[in-house]
């Protein structure tokens, strides 16, 4: 354990000195910066052309319906960073994983450092620490950035501060899924471009390809990115589509479980939404996904080769 | 202080016992048995391909063998071989560090790996020792091949190693650096006793540095003494390059 922690406080050192790593770092916090304006700006506009359109059936002798966005909850104004970190964070936890994985490769030092009195077992724990730790502070800094930008925009309750942070907390363990997988093919596969292509393949499934396939087939999906409002899916063929595709949509589980999570839930006409506990299991399925093909990745590499 | 597990055989810090490595239908290293007695410097001599360093990764634990073992400090490389791992150094052939560290940050890592409580202490000295504290927080891309080099010393012996393994490690160097290595790697073995075992075409370094030698040829040892007996037996022969040469061709013969 000595050993996993050397090399985990390693990984995370030199994380920070990856340029890439930091641009990505840099792009995400800019985000998260801009969600919560972004979020309270749209809310704000759309108040502002209910009070109008109100103001103008009163002036007309007629009543105003109440307001449908009056009992929105606080936290919706950070309902961007959903897919922020679905598109943004995906990319960076890639990119953390790959560089954790091909860091020895690059550097040669792969046999110097099994030189050493390390098992296979001490590299993985450590690396796997390390990425860890390096993504659970992207992610309190973003949660941290986000708190304090949402408090100067809405008054936030102790409630909402939870629900802020396992929010977090939540999309950390989906980033961690695509972490691994950048961190295995990077040491399984020969070819630098490969072994990084492979799990941005992935990405771009799970992101666009099956998305596509299951919540996009709603008229409303374009409209609301994070819950399904309509159940209006009435093709045959779609619906089978959706129901077979679905269970494997990880970015949309993530979606609507971080919505709920948020507080946001879908209206009354939305379309059957799978349970948030069977949603977050299958996050959390995903990230144990990328942890077998981490430790299938150390097991199986020549530790000589380069 | 004992190192192999076989009585008869203690004075032998690195004992290989029918070593063979196979990929596909080829054999890398052939039924290798070979002794290097403590405190020597041994030049393990062979041509490109011969299968030097598949033995060195081997010894150093970095590759399973396919058959045969070896003890390593009185260690078996195969059940035991973190605690190989704690009584070797090894210096790859053109060593690589991380670029973007400093060469303290560089030792010190290796250090802790090595179970180093007190790196600093440790560093200083190795550094004093090969005369390159100069380089202390230098980064390593910022370093010369030859400073690289002796950088790469320092994380082999920080920990004090039994047994020193070097893979070609004047590949590269200029004849300053070669100098500087074989220096070094005397008071290494003078002063502190270190078995050195080194993979090398330089037959002019093996004269002036070796005290024993190995010659492999196609997998196979067919050859194994002292360099005087050596010499000795091969006296008609003007060179070690001579009788490199007439070992190699003998063995090609048969």
């Amino acid at each position: 354990m000595k050993n996993s922690i050397i090399i985990a406080r390693h990984e995370i050192q030199s994380m920070f000195r990856e340029r890439t790593f930091i641009l990505l770092l840099a792009v995400f916090v800019a985000m998260t910066l801009a969600s919560a304006y972004i979020g309270w700006s749209s809310q704000h506009t759309i108040n502002q052309v209910y009070t109008a359109a109100a103001e103008q059936l009163r002036q007309s002798g007629k009543v105003a319906p109440s307001s449908p966005f009056a009992d929105y909850p606080h936290l919706a104004l950070l309902k961007n960073m959903i897919i922020y970190v679905i598109l943004i964070g995906g990319l960076l936890a890639i990119s953390t994983g790959y560089a954790a994985g091909m860091r020895e490769r690059k550097a040669g030092v792969l046999k110097l450092l099994f030189s050493r009195p390390i098992s296979k077992e001490d590299f993985l724990l450590g690396k796997l620490l390390g990425i860890s730790l390096v993504l659970a502070a992207v992610i309190l800094l973003a949660a941290a950035i986000s708190a304090i930008s949402s408090a100067f925009l809405v008054s936030l309750n102790a409630q909402d501060v939870i629900h802020l942070f396992s929010f977090y907390g939540f999309s950390w363990v989906y980033l961690l899924g695509f972490a691994f997988l950048g961190f295995s093919f990077a040491l399984v596969k020969d070819d630098e471009v490969v072994a990084l292509l492979i799990p941005i393949i992935f990405w771009i499934m799970i992101t666009f390809v099956l998305p596509e396939l299951t919540s996009a087939l709603y008229p409303t999906g374009s409209l609301n990115p994070t819950l399904p409002q309509t159940d209006i899916l009435q093709n045959p063929a779609l619906q089978t589509m959706h129901d077979t595709v679905y269970p494997f949509s990880i970015s949309e589980h993530y979606k609507e479980s971080a919505a709920t999570i948020l507080g946001m839930k879908a209206t009354g006409t939305a379309a059957p939404v799978q349970s948030g506990i069977l949603n977050a299991f299958k996050i959390f399925c995903w990230m144990l996904l990328g942890l077998a093909a981490s430790f299938a990745a150390v097991y199986s590499f020549d530790k000589s080769r380069w | 202080m004992k190192y192999s597990k076989n009585p008869s055989e203690k004075q032998f810090i690195i004992d290989v016992r029918s070593l063979s490595k196979k990929y596909g239908d080829n054999f890398a290293v052939d039924g290798l048995n070979l002794k290097v007695a403590e405190g020597e410097i041994f030049g393990f001599l062979g041509h490109n391909g011969a299968g030097k360093t598949t033995t060195v990764n081997m010894l150093t634990t970095l590759l399973q063998p396919t058959s045969g073992g070896a003890f390593v400090a009185g260690f078996d490389i195969l059940k035991e071989s973190v605690e190989v791992r704690k009584r070797i150094g090894y210096l790859p052939e053109n060593i690589q560090l991380y670029d973007s560290m400093t060469s303290y940050e560089n030792l010190e890592y290796f250090a802790k790996l090595s179970g180093i409580s007190k790196p600093e202490e440790s560093i200083l000295q190795v550094l004093d020792f090969l005369d390159a504290e100069s380089y202390r927080d230098k980064k390593i891309s910022a370093l010369s091949k030859g400073m690289r080099q002796r950088i790469g010393i320092a994380q082999a012996i920080l920990h004090e190693p039994k047994v020193l393994f070097l893979d070609e490690p004047t590949s590269g160097l200029d004849p300053f650096g070669v100098k500087q290595l074989r220096d070094t790697l005397l008071r290494l073995n003078k002063e502190q006793g270190m078995t050195i075992f080194m993979n090398t075409h330089l037959l002019s370094e093996v004269t002036k540095t070796c005290s024993t030698i190995g010659v492999l040829s196609h997998g196979k040892l067919i050859h194994s003494d002292s360099l005087v007996n050596t010499m000795k037996r091969f006296n008609d022969e003007s060179s070690l390059e001579q009788v490199y040469l007439t070992i190699e061709e003998g063995h090609y013969e048969k």
